[in-house]
């Protein structure tokens, strides 16, 4: 019986706490006149989230000057939507944290995740993004489907993984051939059930082939050469031996000069550390 | 300025729906604002400047947000500082200026100007709250929004702020294509300029190029006079001695002197015309003469050298080969003469053949072939293409074994290009080889009689000739010249005594020489042919060393009538006198 990438997240993850906070916070922010304390009310009722998100702001990746103590200063000076997306991805991350998995190292996953969110959002500020946060979050999610696969078919991502490992194709190439679609599928429905914001879908879906998405294909081309990018440099692994396949057009839809990348590569190298910190928590 | 928030805040009291309604409404009536002020659109902004942008922008942000006082800092590349470019009220500027100053110490500017959102803080300088926003392009900052809002708690709403980014972002994009176009426009007048010194340099240099040429061909032209003078008294004076009944063995002595000055006479010859075609002053007459008493003529006068060497000179002329053609009989006469005496010189025995025939050709040009067929050592296939190259011999060895300049077949080969010819060589080591001229020549309009060759020229003339020279020995040789035509000579040093002997006695020619002390053959020239003497148009005979055509053009420019080129032989002046004096029956 042929599977769709919506029989593998049907009761995947339990989302109860979370899937709750993210429509306050939605409603909160659509509302026209909510403030910056109305967004901080919301955040702070999880105290583990506000501990990430101004362990976040206050680290070097921002280097705001002063200290940011409170949600609501951290709103005036990341901004809103932004700091929003920020809860959500790292909200929605912590779910799979502990995801019990004996074939990828959840942790060397995350660690991937967050270096393709970093360069991504480096990319962004670039490009003048006004909201460059919210690339970071598509980074930290891309890659969200491959451990529901772990976690749903485990015997078909096993012979998956040895087969990529065999024959040297990508593994994403090869989940196709073996599930009939690949972890970007089922990411892009995951966070479509969770009615995450389209730019993200769009980006897990395509980030293997930005050309081929429908709304956001320079966002999506970003991930995709930020993922390259994550996976050339080796900060930590999602399961992929391979540097993923170069879409050269990617580089024409991101539309920046080449010579921003030798300082974009430096600057990656020192906030990985802060961010895994930030993200995952000092234990890292 | 409308004050989005409060309204809307006080609708919220009564309904959350009609607040937000009224906030539909507000965000409608700015981007209202934020499309029609221009910004989003770029149009003629040329006029405009940065401080019109400025205050279309400001204006625009006033209505977006509850601003009560906004300023624009513009990065000045220079000195990478912002001085303020624009203020409103302006009577704030002072504060802005300090709250700006404040911020950058605490590092909000620069965070502000990383990012591309609004940042807002609590005002260093004053209660309320101060919005910072960078203006910037992909391409790096261009400066710093700040707007001012009185109170310290007012939140601007996410749709608020987002606009606020999207008329920024137009304002930086537009200041950086101003920019653009400002470095454009200097780059263009930077280029103008370089251009302008850039033509002025080569205008400088093609001058010195062209001196240098004219006084290259001055050289020349002074280098050719001071040769010639002396050789036309050495040539002159071994003529005279050997009519002057020496014994056999000084006789000798004298046809060597005679002969060296003449083979050295023709070394000259060839390097100044090879300077002529170098520098493409040469030119090819076309005046109708007689092709077969020409090649006759070329032939004969080398025979005695082919008898010496006893080696077989023969000329066949095929029977359809016309005999009247136009062109340049004396450059003809040059190539003929070096390609046979070089077959001479590389034949040590057997023959050295010269054949004539008509190549057929289009209507009104009669093409003839010259070729020129020895027994002599022949050149090596590899060499052939090399001996119509300047200062080549087939080999090093034959520079020394046969002499010459090495210039003769290159100046060969150049003039028979500028007679719309060529040259050919074939060659088999050993046995011999074959050059073959090939000339287009027009057809004569009618059959006229062409010039009189030296081989005619009359042997007596009668007249009294006025001969100005300077140098006693080409006095010597002249008069004795002009004598044995039967001439009457008197003689006159520079143009002031042809003046003066003009005046005084009357004459039927002057020979006269260029370059004299006192008064040269040119100015004394002028002076006859402008006064109103009777002898105003007597005919004058340029007598030069200087052998370029200029020269040449400059003696019939101030008015003489003929011209012959030093050394002077005696059947050239006999031929160019015969023109202008009659002849003698005795």
């Amino acid at each position: 019986m042929a599977r769709r990438p919506e029989d593998l997240i049907r009761g995947a993850v339990e989302v109860g706490t979370i899937q709750t906070m993210y429509q306050r916070l939605v409603q909160v922010i659509d509302h026209p006149l909510s403030s910056a304390s109305d967004v901080g009310t919301v955040i702070a009722e999880d105290p583990g989230l506000t501990a990430r998100l101004l362990r976040l702001v206050n680290s070097p990746i921002y280097g705001f000057p002063s200290r940011i103590d409170t949600v609501s200063q951290a709103i005036s000076i990341v901004g809103m939507t932004q700091l929003r997306d920020l809860a959500i991805g790292t909200s929605f991350m912590r779910l799979f944290t502990n995801v019990p998995s004996h074939l990828v190292d959840m942790d060397s996953f995350w660690r991937h995740s967050i270096a393709c969110g970093l360069a991504a959002r480096l990319l962004a500020g670039h490009r003048r993004e006004a909201n460059v946060e919210r690339y970071l979050v598509a980074g930290l999610l891309h890659d969200i489907g491959r451990p529901i696969i772990f976690m749903r078919a485990p015997l078909e991502a096993a012979s998956a993984l040895l087969e990529a490992g065999r024959t040297g194709q990508p593994l994403f190439e090869v989940e196709h051939k073996v599930l009939g679609f690949h972890h970007g599928a089922v990411g892009a429905a995951l966070l479509e059930r969770w009615r995450l914001p389209g730019m993200l879908v769009d980006c897990a879906a395509w980030h293997h082939a930005p050309r081929l998405a429908s709304r956001f294909p320079a966002e999506a081309a970003v991930i995709h050469y930020a993922d390259i990018v994550a996976n050339a440099l080796q900060l930590g692994s999602s399961g992929e031996h391979r540097v993923p396949t170069f879409d050269p057009t990617a580089w024409d839809a991101i539309d920046l000069s080449p010579t921003v990348l030798p300082g974009l590569f430096k600057q990656l190298e020192f906030q990985f550390g802060h961010a895994v910190n930030a993200i995952l928590g000092p234990e890292h | 300025m409308t004050a989005p928030a409060d309204e809307a805040l006080r609708m919220s009291a009564d309904s959350p729906a009609d607040a937000a309604r009224a906030m539909n409404r507000w965000l409608l009536d700015a981007l209202d604002h934020v499309a029609t002020v221009g910004i989003v659109q770029p149009g003629d902004r040329d006029e405009q400047g940065p401080d019109g942008l400025f205050a279309q922008a400001g204006q625009a942000l006033f209505r977006i947000a509850p601003f009560d006082g906004a300023a624009f800092f513009r990065l000045d590349p220079s000195s990478i500082d912002f001085p303020m470019a624009w203020s409103e009220p302006a009577g704030r500027a002072p504060q802005f200026a300090a709250e700006i100053d404040a911020q950058i110490s605490r590092g909000v500017f620069a965070w502000a100007l990383q990012n591309n959102h609004p940042v807002l803080v609590p005002g260093a300088t004053f209660g309320g709250t101060a919005v910072l926003h960078a203006l910037a392009t992909r391409s790096g900052p261009i400066g710093m929004f700040i707007g001012t809002v009185p109170d310290r708690g007012t939140f601007i709403p996410d749709g608020c702020q987002k606009l606020m980014s999207i008329v920024l972002t137009s304002c930086a994009t537009n200041l950086r294509s101003e920019e653009l176009r400002a470095e454009l426009r200097r780059t263009n007048r930077g280029l103008e300029a370089a251009i302008e010194v850039r033509t002025a340099e080569l205008r400088l240099a093609r001058d010195a190029a062209f001196r240098a040429a004219q006084v290259k061909s001055e050289f020349l032209a002074n280098m050719s006079h001071e040769i010639r003078t002396p050789m036309n008294a050495v040539l002159g004076t071994a003529a005279m001695l050997m009519e002057a009944g020496l014994e056999p063995d000084q006789r000798s002595l004298a046809e060597t002197i005679e002969r060296s000055g003449r083979d050295l006479l023709t070394i000259i010859n060839d390097i100044l015309d090879f300077s002529k075609l170098e520098a493409g002053k040469l030119r090819i007459e076309a005046i109708p003469f007689d092709l077969r008493e020409t090649v006759q003529g070329v032939v004969s006068l080398l025979t005695a050298k082919a008898e010496a060497k006893q080696i077989s000179l023969r000329a066949k002329i095929a029977d359809d080969t016309p005999k009247h053609v136009t062109g340049d009989p004396g450059r003809l006469r040059q190539v003929l003469t070096n390609l046979i005496d070089n077959a001479l010189k590389f034949t040590e025995q057997g023959f050295v053949m010269v054949h004539l025939a008509p190549v057929p050709g289009p209507d009104g040009i009669s093409t003839v072939s010259f070729t020129i067929r020895d027994s002599g050592i022949g050149i090596p296939k590899d060499k052939l293409a090399s001996v119509f190259e300047k200062f080549t011999q087939a080999d090093t060895s034959t520079t020394r074994k046969f002499g010459g300049t090495g210039l003769g077949l290159t100046i060969c080969r150049q003039l028979a290009e500028l007679m719309g010819g060529a040259i050919t060589a074939a060659s088999e080591p050993g046995s011999g080889s074959t050059f073959t001229l090939t000339i287009p020549f027009q057809q004569p309009a009618t059959q006229a009689e062409p010039a009189a060759s030296a081989a005619n020229a009359p042997r007596r003339l009668s007249g009294k000739v006025l001969l100005a020279e300077d140098y006693p020995a080409n006095q010597r040789i002249a008069r004795w010249m002009l004598e044995r035509l039967g001439l009457e000579v008197t003689l006159a040093e520079h143009g002031k005594q042809v003046l003066d002997q003009l005046s005084r006695d009357r004459f039927d020619l002057i020979l006269m020489d260029c370059q004299m002390p006192e008064m040269d053959g040119y100015d004394a020239t002028e002076a006859i042919r402008t006064s109103a003497a009777p002898y105003a148009g007597i005919p004058i005979i340029a007598m030069t060393a200087a052998a370029l055509a200029t020269d040449r053009d400059q003696c019939l420019a101030v008015g003489m009538n003929d011209y012959i080129s030093k050394p002077v032989q005696q059947d050239d002046l006999a031929r160019v006198l015969s023109r202008w004096l009659p002849p003698t029956d005795r």
